[in-house]
């Protein structure tokens, strides 16, 4: 009697195995081997690996390499060309930069893949067929690089699947794979605007989905006058809207903004500025306000980093 | 403890349990009624948020807002993931050790200082998560930095995983009493079993502190940056660990069921003790799992880790496999209770909800559970699985359908045994497993086909519905219609465990002794044993299942690399 | 106590038994292992990759 509840006897080691269980032994090793060479051996002679090269960087440094990226690709109908082989994608909350994008079938492009914030999800799929889905890990302060090739023109669909915060269910983005794309050299493309040099009314662009983020919901195409006032106040996200309000302000030298969080998870990042006014980067919450007295004439244009996609943007213009 | 139980203690604080012939000790049986009460009680909390999960993943329903999704869902995940398991797991090494020995468990006040910090740490996760507020994140299991939970949250972590490792300490100290005290003797099997369990939960717990304290100090401001690869490759020591504690605390079981409630003998203590130690060193390698579709670590790192050093671990757990069945078959045709080669399995209890619980367990955990999760374990493959819902189809099959239903059928047996009652609701008691094991599976598979056919991803509430675009998921809605029946189906099923379970406690009557099978011990049988030698005994049955499930497993394994195969080119 | 068997004189164990009876042997050299394969080699592999 061998109880699993009782010590066994004597030798054990040595007692016979039945039969059956001994080639079911020998199975499990030929499919344990089976298993393994074949996932070794697919590095070799199969077409889908996920091995690249990875870098390690800041978020503000990956950030900047996309920016550059996004400077010198082409342009089509809205979406990016990349003027070589490399196509840039920042994950951040909640969109992302560098899409969309046009590929060309049968060119191999090494995907560079990072966050500007934390952990994202590159999930990708062919709209005409989902069963074609690859997803991929996303990290800040990394960057991965990953050769893809498509031969199939269409659509593809990215969404986001690593939680990050509130607007995760929102990150979704394309690129369009085609037979033939122009050629691109230099850049045309909608990089950053600078948004320095005079008070042109439309600030370059900053406010439309042209610039870097998409379009700001409540700019109605120009700036309220404050000018002479010694203080003025910007609302940010007020009634939990993802603007700031007034998104631009008109204001004389000397004026101090103050910005007051009617909402939770707002910041202020500074676009461009005709000085070294750095914003306030730390996220905060309703009833927060914060101050800075604008001195140097000029545009300064600023935005909420977590909603830029969703167009959360403002212009202090100083006259 | 609980003045809920029918049995009485000698002086020494000893009883003698008449039907499985152990000798058990008042100090291991209070501490097994604390710690497996209270995983009843997560059980019941983690099925409740059940409901409101399905039904908002099912987006006919779409109970909750999409910002609530987050915090129901992580509620739901830490009670049944880790509340739930961990718990009980520290009530069988409580009955794997002391019960089986026949011994006191050691530093029984160590035991009770481990339940304090559990049960604290599980309040206050609970609670923290519950509150989470701006700029705060609902963890979800992960809580992968940087994205912030609440600091709370990763104390009460840091908290509940200390005590478990206190909580184990007794049991390790009883081992090692027992060691001293009878050197030349081997450990049973499930005592053995017990034991690999509790250094891979060891294993798990440290890794998990590991994680979480350096996480908390950042968390606070006194740690100022923590680089996301680390922490996941130091997470999923305790993600992946965690639920390896699981599948060898159900094997153990599987083990201790099939035998008293079955009539299983051990078919080669060679060959499943060694199985066992194939599962120590190398189980908790799967945590590389987590890490298929990552940066940062290199193609060899992964290739090794994932395959659990050359799938070893695959080869014990298909050892186990084909033992568990083997000593049921083999026990049962000693007894003349099957001829033919599949008598010994249509002549066992499958009224008995103990028994039936831990053979619907043994049948999903394999096909549904393990196949799935050495194919999402093989780097290329991961790619079509990662993060989408098929890892949730995945991991149901294990934790539900496998060791969730394990442990229910070891409940019943609790009742019957530890408390001494027998079940109220009989017909309904009979039914239970067949319903939950079912319906979930049936969830589980529905799970695994959306992620895979349709790339649904996992942890998002409104895939039908993305604001900003036309493109939806929308292809999917029969299979999610599908899911969503069977998830309430299996909720039900979880519900009735409970309802049975309380109902048998508060009001069940003295339980008679009565099992299926005769007494499975020889204790008072003076030790004749014109016993047949087990290598003897036909194992044909067996053989043609495992050899079922071998084919199964190389054709879906095949399928999915074909998938793979269609994908665009990468790399 | 349920009736076991008698205790073996350990010298007289095919030595594959020993070790499967040394608990504590083996959880060392366990823990030792994927502290190895696991923790180290994968540390190892995050502190090789290049600045970007």
């Amino acid at each position: 009697m061998k109880s699993p509840i009782e010590s066994p006897e004597g030798d054990w080691w040595n007692e016979t195995v039945n039969r059956r269980e001994t080639i079911w032994l020998g199975l499990s090793g030929v499919w344990a081997v089976t298993l393994f060479g074949w996932m070794a051996g697919w590095m070799q002679f199969g077409e889908q690996n996920q091995v690249g090269e990875t870098l390690k960087l800041s978020t503000a440094d990956y950030r900047e390499k996309v920016n550059a990226y996004k400077q010198g690709a082409g342009d089509l109908d809205g979406a990016l060309v990349p003027a070589g082989d490399d196509v840039y994608i920042g994950a951040m909350r909640y969109a992302f930069d560098g899409l969309p994008a046009v590929l060309e079938t049968g060119r191999e492009y090494v995907f560079h893949l990072g966050t500007y914030d934390v952990q994202h999800g590159f999930s990708v799929r062919q709209e005409d067929t989902l069963s074609k889905q690859l997803s991929l890990q996303m990290l800040p302060g990394y960057e991965w690089k990953v050769p893809m090739q498509f031969d199939e023109p269409g659509t593809y669909h990215v969404v986001c699947n690593e939680f990050c915060g509130t607007g995760h269910r929102t990150m979704h983005a394309t690129f369009e794979v085609q037979e033939s794309v122009p050629d691109v050299s230099g850049g045309s493309g909608s990089g950053e605007s600078d948004g320095t040099g005079g008070s042109d009314a439309a600030y370059d662009g900053w406010f439309t989905g042209d610039a870097r983020g998409g379009a700001a919901g409540n700019w109605n195409g120009s700036a309220v006058d404050e000018t002479g006032a010694n203080e003025v106040t910007v609302t940010v996200g007020p009634g939990g809207e993802y603007v700031y309000d007034p998104a631009a302000v008109r204001v004389s030298p000397g004026t101090t903004v103050t910005f007051e969080w009617a909402s939770p998870t707002h910041n202020v990042l500074v676009e461009s500025a005709p000085d070294d006014w750095s914003g306030h980067e730390p996220i905060e919450s309703e009833g927060f306000s914060y101050q800075h007295t604008f001195e140097s004439e000029g545009v300064y244009t600023y935005y909420c980093q977590p909603h830029l996609a969703l167009g959360m943007k403002g212009v202090v213009e100083v006259v | 403890m609980f003045g809920l139980e029918t049995f009485s203690y000698d002086d020494e604080g000893y009883r003698d349990c008449s039907v499985t012939g152990l000798r058990i000790h008042k100090s291991a049986e209070d501490m097994v009624k604390l710690f497996g009460l209270t995983a009843i009680v997560a059980l019941l909390i983690g099925g409740i948020f059940a409901i409101f999960v399905a039904l908002t993943r099912w987006e006919l329903v779409g109970l909750l807002a999409p910002a609530d999704f987050y915090t129901f869902l992580s509620i739901h995940a830490w009670n049944l993931l880790i509340f739930w398991m961990i718990f009980m797991e520290i009530a069988v090494l409580y009955v794997g050790g002391p019960y089986i020995l026949g011994r006191r468990l050691s530093l029984p006040r160590v035991a009770k200082a481990g339940y304090a910090l559990m049960l604290g740490g599980a309040v206050l996760i609970n609670v923290a998560i519950w509150l989470t507020k701006q700029p705060n994140q609902a963890p979800l299991l992960t809580s992968y930095a940087p994205l912030p939970s609440s600091p709370w949250f990763y104390l009460g972590v840091v908290v509940f995983l200390t005590g478990a490792l206190v909580a184990a300490l007794p049991f390790l100290a009883t081992i090692w009493h027992e060691k001293r005290e009878n050197p030349g003797q081997t450990l049973p099997l499930v005592a053995f079993g017990a034991f690999i369990t509790s250094i891979v939960a060891a294993e798990a717990i440290v890794g998990g502190l590991i994680t979480y304290v350096p996480t908390l100090l950042w968390r606070v401001g006194v740690l100022a940056h923590i680089d996301a690869a680390w922490y996941r490759q130091m997470y999923w020591i305790v993600g992946h660990g965690s639920q390896q504690i699981n599948l060898l605390a159900m094997i153990s079981v599987w083990y201790f069921m099939t035998h008293v409630v079955g009539g299983a003998e051990v078919a080669s203590e060679k060959v499943s003790r060694s199985a066992f130690v194939l599962y120590l060193f190398f189980i908790n390698m799967g945590a590389a799992h987590h890490l298929m579709s990552d940066p940062g670590v290199s193609a060899a790192w992964r290739v090794w880790n994932t395959s659990y050093a050359a799938y070893g671990a695959v080869i014990a757990s298909m050892i186990h496999a084909f033992a568990i069945p083997a000593g049921l078959e083999i026990g049962r045709r000693k007894r003349g209770e099957g001829g033919g080669t599949f008598g010994w399995l249509w002549s066992a209890p499958w009224k008995d909800p103990g028994f039936a619980a831990t053979i619907l367990s043994i049948i999903l955990f394999g096909f549904l559970g393990g196949i799935t999760g050495v194919m999402m374990g093989q780097m290329q493959l991961n790619m079509t699985w990662h993060n989408t819902l098929a890892t949730v189809g995945h991991f149901h099959a294990t934790v539900a359908t496998g060791t969730t239903l394990a442990f229910m059928g070891l409940g019943y047996y609790v009742l019957r045994l530890v408390f001494g009652r027998e079940w109220i609701a009989r017909p309904i008691a009979t039914i239970q497993p067949y319903l939950y094991g079912g319906a979930m599976g049936v969830t589980s598979l529905m799970m695994m086909y959306l992620g895979i056919l349709y790339g649904i991803p996992r942890r998002h509430p409104s895939v039908m519905d993305i604001p900003g675009t036309e493109f939806s998921f929308a292809a999917a809605r029969p299979l999610f219609v599908i899911f969503g029946v069977m998830a309430l189906l299996s909720i039900l099923g979880g519900a009735l465990f409970v309802v049975v379970a309380v109902g048998t406690l508060l009001g069940g009557d003295r339980y008679g002794g009565s099992l299926p099978v005769e007494r499975p011990t020889t204790v008072a049988d003076g030790g004749d044993h014109d016993d047949t030698a087990h290598h003897l005994l036909s194992m044909r049955g067996t053989f043609i299942l495992t050899s079922v499930f071998l084919g199964v497993f190389v054709v879906m394994w095949a399928l999915n690399w074909y998938l793979l195969s269609q994908l665009w080119q990468v790399g | 106590m349920p009736e076991t068997g008698e205790s073996t004189d350990q010298a007289s164990e095919p030595w594959p038994q020993q070790l499967l009876e040394s608990p504590w042997l083996l959880a060392g050299a366990a823990l030792l292992y994927f502290t190895l394969s696991y923790i180290v080699w994968g540390l190892i592999d995050l502190m090789s990759v290049k600045p970007g």
